[in-house]
């Protein structure tokens, strides 16, 4: 049984907590315990029902207290005596006074006592005290209800407030908040993590532009929220203390005064570097895969041009060969043409010894001496015409050598020079003279076809550039070659125009070419670098010649290195060539 | 003006209908010879998408005009989906052969353009000679 000071007058105890049980049943109990002793009574209850209608009671003797009881259903009016015996107070006398105080559940105070009944005057007394205390009960029990309604509102306010607050500083993406002029008002702690901060109040009452890489972006979403109210996923991009800018997506609504004036900016800042950042990886691949799309064509290109070369190189020895065939017999038969014209004139002359009338019959009528003589110019011109055929055989031959043969192998690079001359004497000889300054220089290891292919391309190129400068004296080709340490050198150089210093780094380029359309594919020089430098490891630079026309220098290895070594050679004498270049 | 289909220009005018972020209007370039696309407004996440659509059918006309030539001067605003047209267009360009520039790029293109790190893949133009 707990013992509550039911003892004193009624006070502030008559005060129903709707959130504190213990303080309503001391309430309960004060005020039945209080009437109890104003009328004699013996025995108290206080009777009211819960929420479910359940009838409870705080009941007691004297000033001590029961236990609070429960009965499945509200007390039946008039049995109060049983509703006092059920809460284990038996009483021959019971006097049940309703306490009429507006609320929603039915109360009483229940009192009884064994010595005697009560009275009419105990009963009206009894009565005008409840009536006195109903308003009070009604005024304190509002109160309490209202302060329960208003403890209620305000701690779902303080959970609501808490629930947000954790939302708001719990929250991965930046959250803020920023008044009508923009100027940041709130921010969380991912804004501030965001952009590099170390304290909040280094971003409160900023303006919000400050933070943002390019101000005009800003002014654009503010353009956008005016406008609409609201912005979804617009693309902004933060400057972060101490890192690179940052891109986010930012949510935001306004909110507005009835006049339209945005009075605040909430928004939701979502950082999406990462995703830019993959983005940025895949243009790069698609970048990469272009560019390599690219020089696989350029490559396709040089190998189509390789491979004409070559075949234009097979054709000429194929040539070379067939001719060489009919020419051998026909220089055969020429020389023994020349012997039997000889025995002719010889036996000719005795005849005309022996009988020198006949010289005088014969001679007036055919003019043998002179047919004699004329066959002969014949005979060594032809001769002479014959050996240069021989010759040019011979060098289309040596030239195209490596059309069939694309291995390295020992080649003179003087003999080189000359069948190439040859080879390319057409083209110079209406345009330019030719000087040869060729040193003593060894034989190297070199695909000599492919080399030769070089000296021609530049030889022509040379030709070509004096050519089109339609002057009136001729040209000047100078061709020397030297030994420099382990390394041939020539130099092909002219009194052409020359190449613009502009330009230099970009001759050896493929499809790179000055000439007209369809007067050159700028593939030529692409592929003499690609064959001293890439395939060689030589080097081939171009300069000003010292008569003010273009100086070609062409650095050939006498030996080449292991093929380990080799190609770390190769990509040294691709940077360097590219360098001069 | 170079050659513009019908259907090209149709698309253009249609474009302009829709769309109320971005403006665009065909010019030509005699110096250096090019199809010129001009784009007016912003080039963000809604408009980029259809924009590079419609770039893309005119790159076979850009081609027989010598060059597309993107003409970024009045450009208020762009993303990272925008510079990102520009980049599949410089891809498409370069693997079609067909020179590509950006004209008059604003500060506020050229800032997004840098730190996506794109700067170095563009050619710039600041003048060209209208046809």
């Amino acid at each position: 049984m707990a013992c509550l000071d039911l003892a004193g007058p009624l006070g502030d105890e008559l005060i129903w907590d709707f959130a504190d049980e213990e303080r309503n049943e001391l309430a309960y109990g004060k005020l039945a315990c209080g009437m109890a002793r104003e009328l004699g009574a013996s025995a108290w209850a206080f009777v009211f029902a819960d929420g479910g209608m359940n009838a409870l009671a705080v009941s007691g003797r004297g000033s001590e207290r029961a236990d609070m009881r429960a009965s499945a259903a509200p007390p039946r009016a008039g049995n109060w005596e049983g509703l006092l015996a059920s809460l284990g107070i038996e009483c021959r006398h019971v006097l049940a006074l309703p306490l009429e105080i507006a609320g929603p559940l039915p109360q009483a105070v229940v009192l009884g006592r064994d010595d005697r009944p009560f009275d009419e005057v105990e009963r009206q007394a009894a009565v005008a005290l409840m009536r006195d205390i109903a308003p009070v009960a009604t005024v304190r029990y509002r109160a309490s209800r209202v302060q329960r309604v208003r403890d209620e509102a305000e701690n779902e306010l303080r959970t609501s407030e808490a629930e947000l607050r954790t939302f708001f500083e719990e929250s991965r993406d930046m959250i803020y908040t920023a008044n009508g002029e923009d100027i940041v008002a709130s921010i969380n702690s991912a804004g501030i993590a965001l952009l590099g901060q170390r304290d909040r109040f280094d971003i409160v009452g900023t303006p919000y532009s400050n933070f943002v890489l390019t101000p005009s972006d800003r002014g654009n979403f503010l353009e956008r929220i005016t406008k609409a109210g609201y912005v979804t996923d617009f693309e902004i991009i933060l400057k972060k203390v101490g890192a690179d800018p940052i891109f986010c997506l930012e949510t935001a609504h306004a909110i507005k005064s009835p006049s339209g004036k945005i009075l605040q900016i909430q928004g939701i800042v979502k950082d999406i570097s990462e995703r830019v950042s993959r983005e940025r990886e895949m243009w790069q691949l698609s970048v990469e895969l272009a560019d390599t799309n690219a020089r696989l064509k350029e490559t396709q290109m040089l190998m189509v041009q390789h491979e004409k070369l070559a075949s234009i190189g097979q054709l000429a020895a194929g040539i070379a060969h067939e001719i060489n065939n009919p020419l051998s017999f026909i220089v055969s038969n020429h020389s023994v043409l020349g012997q039997y014209m000889a025995t002719f004139e010889r036996a000719w002359k005795t005849a005309v010894a022996s009988d020198p009338t006949l010289a005088d019959r014969i001679e007036g009528e055919l003019g043998l001496v002179e047919l004699f003589a004329e066959v002969d110019s014949i005979l060594r011109e032809s001769n002479e015409g014959l050996s240069r055929i021989m010759n040019i055989v011979k060098n289309l031959k040596i030239f195209a050598h490596s059309g069939a043969d694309s291995s390295m192998g020992s080649y003179d690079i003087n003999n080189g020079i000359d069948s190439t001359l040859v080879v390319a004497r057409n083209e110079i000889k209406y345009v330019a003279d030719v000087e040869l300054r060729l040193g003593d220089v060894p034989a190297i290891e070199a695909v000599g076809g492919e080399v030769n292919q070089v000296f021609l391309n530049i030889l022509v190129n040379a030709a070509q550039a004096i050519a089109g400068q339609n002057r009136k004296e001729r040209g000047r080709i100078v061709i020397t070659t030297s030994q420099v340490d382990e390394t041939v050198v020539c130099e092909i150089s002219d009194d052409g125009p020359g190449v613009p210093e502009e330009l230099r780094h970009r001759i050896f380029d493929p499809f790179f070419t000055t000439k007209g359309v369809g007067q050159g594919t700028g593939l030529g020089l692409s592929i003499s670098y690609d064959i001293i430098v890439k395939k060689h490891g030589g080097s081939l630079m171009v300069d000003r010649s010292q008569a003010g026309g273009a100086l070609f220098r062409i650095g050939l290895p006498i030996h080449h290195p292991p093929a380990d070594d080799k190609e770390q050679r190769g990509n040294k004498a691709d940077t360097d060539a590219g360098a001069i270049g | 003006m170079p050659i513009v289909s019908l259907s090209t220009r149709a698309l253009v005018e249609d474009f302009n209908k829709r769309s109320s972020a971005l403006e665009l209007n065909l010019t030509g370039s005699a110096d250096p010879p090019a199809l010129v696309v001009g784009a007016t407004g912003l080039l963000d996440t809604d408009s980029s998408p259809s924009f590079y659509v419609i770039v893309e059918s005119m790159l076979a006309e850009a081609q027989a005009a010598g060059g597309l030539i993107l003409d970024v001067e009045h450009i208020r605003y762009i993303s990272s989906a925008g510079v990102g047209v520009c980049m599949t267009l410089f891809v498409e360009t370069t693997k079609q052969d067909i020179p590509y520039f950006l004209y008059k790029v604003p500060a506020c293109v050229r800032s997004v353009i840098g730190v996506l790190g794109y700067s170095s893949y563009f050619s710039y133009l600041d003048a060209y000679k209208a046809e």
